[in-house]
């Protein structure tokens, strides 16, 4: 997996299959400094992932000059990224394009899940082979 | 409105919502009393006039919620978000 780089910040192309269907999303940053991993709820749209509408939780997020901005929470049963399975994974589905510019962001917490390895000297992910807890 | 009154009044809808007055308790926002802007039949337009009303005001307070949902959950959390070189 190649990552290139867009305004100083690293920027990938995933992979992502839920329920038996599959998308490729490009232009989503790779960002440690975000616990959490959230995609645009347009482009998941193309594989149903949507938001569930009787459940999930709702976060308010607050930061600089008065803005905020919803996200929604939604419990993965399985989920598909960059070809590894994952299970019991919480993602969030929010206004990333327009907010930020990225169809979605790879949080620390699917990094770690995925034992993904950034090396910034190949400019590649790797991912770690032994079997993940 | 509450949420009660909602849920009574639009019944199996997507609704685009603000908040008007809220409480925050131990992380929980409560939203006391909403508007209603808009109801939808599908979860993707009312999503699509969010991200344009909230792109345009980012100060108002907007939800999406399905009106089949019990109670709303928010909880709260300060966010400092993305700072690249643009």
């Amino acid at each position: 997996m190649k990552i290139s780089m867009q305004n100083g910040l690293p920027v990938v192309e995933v992979p992502v299959s839920f329920q038996g269907q599959d998308v490729l999303i490009p232009n989503i940053l790779l960002d440690s400094g975000c616990s959490v991993t959230i995609f645009d709820t347009d482009v998941v749209r193309p594989i149903n992932l949507t938001v569930d509408p009787t459940q999930g939780r709702v976060r308010y997020m607050y930061g600089v000059g008065g803005r905020s901005e919803i996200c929604y929470e939604r419990l993965m049963d399985e989920l598909s990224i960059f070809d590894r399975k994952v299970c019991s994974m919480t993602i969030q589905l929010g206004s990333t394009l327009m907010e930020y510019g990225y169809n979605g962001i790879i949080g620390v917490d699917f990094m770690q899940k995925l034992g993904m390895i950034l090396d910034f000297s190949t400019m590649t992910i790797r991912f770690e082979e032994r079997p993940l807890s | 409105m509450t949420w009660n009154e909602i849920k009574q009044k639009y019944v199996d809808k997507w609704l685009l919502i603000e908040a008007i007055t809220t409480r925050t308790e131990n992380g929980r926002r409560h939203l006391e009393q909403m508007s209603v802007i808009r109801e939808f039949s599908e979860s993707s337009s009312a999503f699509n006039m969010y991200k344009q009303l909230h792109q345009e005001q980012p100060i108002r307070e907007l939800y999406v919620f399905h009106t089949s949902r019990e109670e709303l959950e928010v909880v709260e959390q300060s966010f400092i978000g993305v700072r690249g070189l643009r």
